[in-house]
């Protein structure tokens, strides 16, 4: 099942690269970290996040004018082709090695061209771990998926709305009541 | 003098006040209440070790390891016995929701898990936990799962048996979040010296909470404050 998710979801992120179809690369990952996040699968949310690159990489002029990008882009094909091959194949070993060639790929472009401290890639690992949590993983479960930062993914999400949506019910009244009646402290 | 109420911080908690330079408070509600904190070696991995390595988080981690250098916090070693109450409670929390498409939902990390082991494990009453799953899953899973539905847009079913048996291993708790520990401290005095007299105090120091990962929303602050 995962493995069909994961042969279409690549499929699907190879032609968008190759295409240079930017907001089809972005749905692709979208699509399987929601996917990522409800079976909790690291090789999902992976692939994910390698789509989120290069949509983030092919926007930007300075990334893809550089003589650096067709070298990368041509590694990476060839690394896509390669991990296609062994997930139809059921080579999961090699699916892996092929997927972290890429992460790595990536991470070193991020460091060659990156003009933020914090490079594109680890920002997918802590924006799509924010997703996962979302979708209903605790914020340790969403961290370990994504391989993020626990810090930078309680941070990240601290600034979004996500937890203006689903209000405590409690609230911190009841909670701090809870607090002193344990405590024996009255005011 | 009375035994010192045991509160296990999880690294969410930690995480939140450090980042928003209001864990100073823990040295001063500790002395206060007579609290003890408590935290287990994953939480110090989380909290601790791992941010060491990030110039980003090196501050807030030694801010934690500051407070445990000075017997504030007090790491618990990984026992055996730790060790498998965490799995067994993992496993029964493994059970308790299910979809059609992902089979059983393992949506708690053993992190938190443990948070909760210790607290069963050392009779404390109290755990402070920043992030929000967890709290739903042990004080309202069937609302956890209407939430589940609705995020995931799947069919989620609800073990009501698998529940109570999760239940039955994890003991009775009052749960807080960091918000809590700073409106006692807003209550106890502790916030004056540094910011000042008034509600925009306390306002601001759970806003601060908030923008750091403390699952509350702006509304609950607002209307807490505005009660005040």
């Amino acid at each position: 099942m995962s493995h069909r998710i994961l042969i279409d979801g690549l499929t699907k992120l190879k032609k968008a690269f190759v295409a240079e179809q930017v907001m089809v690369l972005r749905s692709v990952s979208n699509e399987l970290m929601r996917e990522a996040s409800i079976k909790n699968d690291q090789l999902l949310a992976q692939a994910a996040m390698i789509s989120y690159c290069l949509h983030k990489f092919l926007t930007k002029e300075h990334v893809v004018t550089s003589g650096f990008w067709l070298e990368y882009k041509m590694s990476v094909l060839s690394s896509l082709e390669a991990a296609l091959k062994a997930i139809e194949n059921d080579n999961l070993k090699e699916y892996k090695k092929e997927l972290d060639s890429i992460s790595v790929h990536l991470e070193r472009l991020d460091k060659e061209l990156g003009r933020y401290v914090q490079g594109t890639y680890e920002k997918a690992k802590v924006k799509y771990a924010a997703d996962a949590y979302y979708y209903g993983l605790s914020l340790s479960q969403a961290a370990a998926l994504t391989m993020a930062d626990i810090s930078a993914v309680q941070q990240y999400i601290g600034v979004t709305t996500q937890h203006d949506i689903d209000a405590d019910k409690k609230g911190i009244k009841v909670r701090l009541d809870e607090l002193k009646k344990v405590i024996g402290y009255i005011a | 003098m009375a035994e010192p109420t045991k509160v296990i911080l999880d690294s969410s908690s930690l995480i939140a006040l450090s980042g928003s330079c209001l864990f100073n408070i823990l040295y001063k509600l500790k002395a206060k209440n007579n609290l003890d904190f408590l935290i287990s070696e994953n939480v110090k991995r989380e909290s601790v070790d791992t941010p060491l390595s990030i110039n980003r988080f090196e501050l807030n981690a030694l801010r934690i390891r500051e407070a445990i250098n000075k017997g504030t916090i007090t790491v618990v070693k990984q026992t055996k016995e730790l060790d498998n109450l965490m799995k067994s409670i993992e496993e029964a929390a493994s059970q308790v929701f299910s979809s059609e498409g992902a089979g059983s939902l393992r949506l708690i990390h053993a992190g938190e898990l443990e948070s909760i082991a210790l607290v069963k494990l050392l009779n404390a009453k109290i755990l402070a936990i920043d992030e929000r799953i967890t709290r739903f899953f042990v004080e309202n899973p069937e609302e956890l799962g209407r939430l589940l539905e609705t995020r995931r847009n799947e069919k989620i079913s609800y073990d009501e048996n698998a529940y109570s048996k999760f239940a039955s291993l994890i003991p009775q708790m009052t749960i807080i979040r960091s918000s809590e520990l700073i409106a006692l401290a807003y209550e106890q005095g502790f916030l004056e010296d540094d910011l000042g007299k008034g509600k925009l105090t306390l306002k601001a120091s759970l806003f601060a909470l908030k923008n750091n990962g403390c699952a509350m929303s702006g509304y609950e602050i607002k209307s807490f404050v505005g009660k005040i």
